[in-house]
């Protein structure tokens, strides 16, 4: 595989980026979306657009216009990706919002944020429009994906039913707008708005895939939740911008996900330490039911392993001498990127030894996501990295 | 076909059993994640318990935001 470093120095904002990208790798497969073992749509970015252009010009239609607010409440699915595009085409603000909250937490959000247009699954909305304050919802734009046929919406809008043929005009925005609007409560406390500019995800955009850059070929196992921002830069933007493909499953069910590996060829994924320690747990358990010769075997070429990669990953090494432990991860996988909670080193250096090393970052969403990344050059298993191209840090009363 | 009321109690008793919570602890109302202290992954192999006792398949975006065990049997007897 190529790998370029994308430069998204001439572009003022993401709808740009995006599209250009859309028209660039038209052939490229940019989703595929999966549920269990049945695959739901396969879309090159030509269809994306097609399909994101037509919600586009809903939305314009609508009265949805430069700098309105649109919230997606969503799990990960292709129509997530799909209505932000719409959203910044539109010249909007994106306002991704955590699928995982209750509705009594969604409602206040989307009042706060004053949005004019709401995407949203059909689970969510039900579980919204039975939530007490509904009524005082004022959302001039709702549009529902996956509800029944025969349901009545009431002013609603079925997303399977947003087709239009006719040209949306695309609304630029300059660097320094706000492109998104994030509700994080870090590590606890009510949720804050944290306003990201065009700018801030152009810039960390360009500073992550120099370092881990993506390109036609890799595909991208998108598990974290779209609105965190870790999987909308490394599960949407990220890729997009560099022609890579993005794996959406519709369900989290380990089986499904250890499937996903093998039949997708998976080259990078994103996970919470949580599923770190449960992988690692897991792995560590088979390893202890083995014969003991084979325990002996597998001990001795972990070390080699891991002698042999000292400076530097060697996945084509790695999968040589270790090949039944890549082949469960399907083959190709060439890191496995993690942050958003403390990391053992011990769990780190567990997956690196075996040729799988975790990219192990630090950030907040507030300072634009990710601060700080392990760029393996080398491994250090007890570090959440270097500071990103272009990222200036001051480290306040370490003592304390 | 199981009533409503069947279903809830067999919802119960197996995440009684599954999670090592007495039944007798466990009220249709309940915050399923406070009271069996789980978490999201746990979540999920409650999930496939339950997939596979009443032989449907339940999609976990269907039961997104549901945490309380009456929700969740309503769900799977929606799919009965």
């Amino acid at each position: 595989m190529k790998h370029a470093a994308p430069d998204l120095s001439p572009y003022q904002c993401l709808g740009e980026a995006l599209g250009e990208a859309l028209d660039k790798w038209q052939n490229q497969v940019a989703l595929i979306e999966a549920d269990r073992d049945r695959e739901n749509c396969r879309l090159t970015y030509s269809d994306f657009q097609r399909s994101a252009l037509s919600i586009a010009h809903v939305l314009q239609r609508a009265g949805f216009k430069e700098a309105d607010r649109g919230a997606i409440i969503m799990s990960n699915q292709s129509k997530w990706l799909i209505g932000a595009y719409a959203v910044f085409y539109c010249g909007g603000v994106l306002v991704p919002v955590d699928h995982k909250l209750s509705a009594s937490e969604h409602l206040p959000l989307l009042a706060h944020a004053k949005v004019k247009l709401l995407i949203v699954e059909y689970p969510l909305w039900r579980l919204l429009t039975q939530a007490a304050g509904f009524k005082e919802l004022a959302v001039p734009t709702v549009i529902v994906t996956e509800a029944p046929r025969d349901l009545d919406l009431s002013n609603s809008w079925r997303w399977e039913e947003c087709r239009d043929s006719a040209e949306p005009r695309f609304v630029p925005r300059r660097r320094q707008d706000i492109a998104s609007i994030v509700y994080s409560s870090g590590t606890g406390g009510r949720p804050k708005g944290c306003m990201l500019t065009h700018e801030n995800y152009l810039e960390q955009c360009q500073a992550l895939m120099a370092w881990y850059p993506f390109c036609p070929g890799v595909r991208y196992l998108s598990i974290l939740p779209t609105n965190h921002a870790i999987d909308f830069m490394v599960g949407f933007v990220g890729p997009f911008v560099c022609g890579a493909t993005v794996v959406h499953l519709r369900t989290l069910r380990p089986e499904y996900v250890k499937e996903a590996f093998s039949r997708y060829k998976i080259t990078y994924v994103s996970v919470v330490p949580m599923v770190l320690k449960a992988l690692e747990s897991g792995l560590r358990a088979r390893f202890k039911a083995l014969p003991m010769h084979r325990r002996w075997w597998l001990d001795r070429l972990v070390a080699l392993n891991r002698g042999l990669t000292r400076n530097k990953p060697n996945p084509t090494l790695s999968r040589r001498l270790l090949p039944q432990i890549h082949q469960a991860f399907g083959g190709e996988l060439l890191a496995m990127i993690t942050g958003g909670a403390f990391v053992e080193p011990s769990t780190l250096q567990f997956f690196y030894d075996l040729g799988i090393p975790v990219a192990n970052g630090y950030g907040l969403t507030e300072a634009g996501t990710a601060i700080t990344v392990n760029d393996l050059k080398p491994f250090r298993a007890d570090t959440v990295g270097k500071p990103l191209p272009g990222v200036e840090i001051k480290l306040v009363n370490c003592d304390a | 076909m199981l009533t409503f009321d069947q279903t809830l109690q067999q919802l119960i008793l197996l995440a009684s059993e599954h999670f090592k919570v007495p039944a007798s602890q466990l009220n249709p109302d309940d915050d399923f994640f406070k009271k069996l202290g789980i978490n999201s992954l746990q979540t999920l192999d409650l999930l496939t318990k339950l997939e596979s006792h009443f032989n449907v398949e339940l999609p976990d975006y269907e039961l997104q935001g549901v945490s309380d065990f009456r929700t969740l049997a309503e769900r799977i007897q929606s799919r009965l």
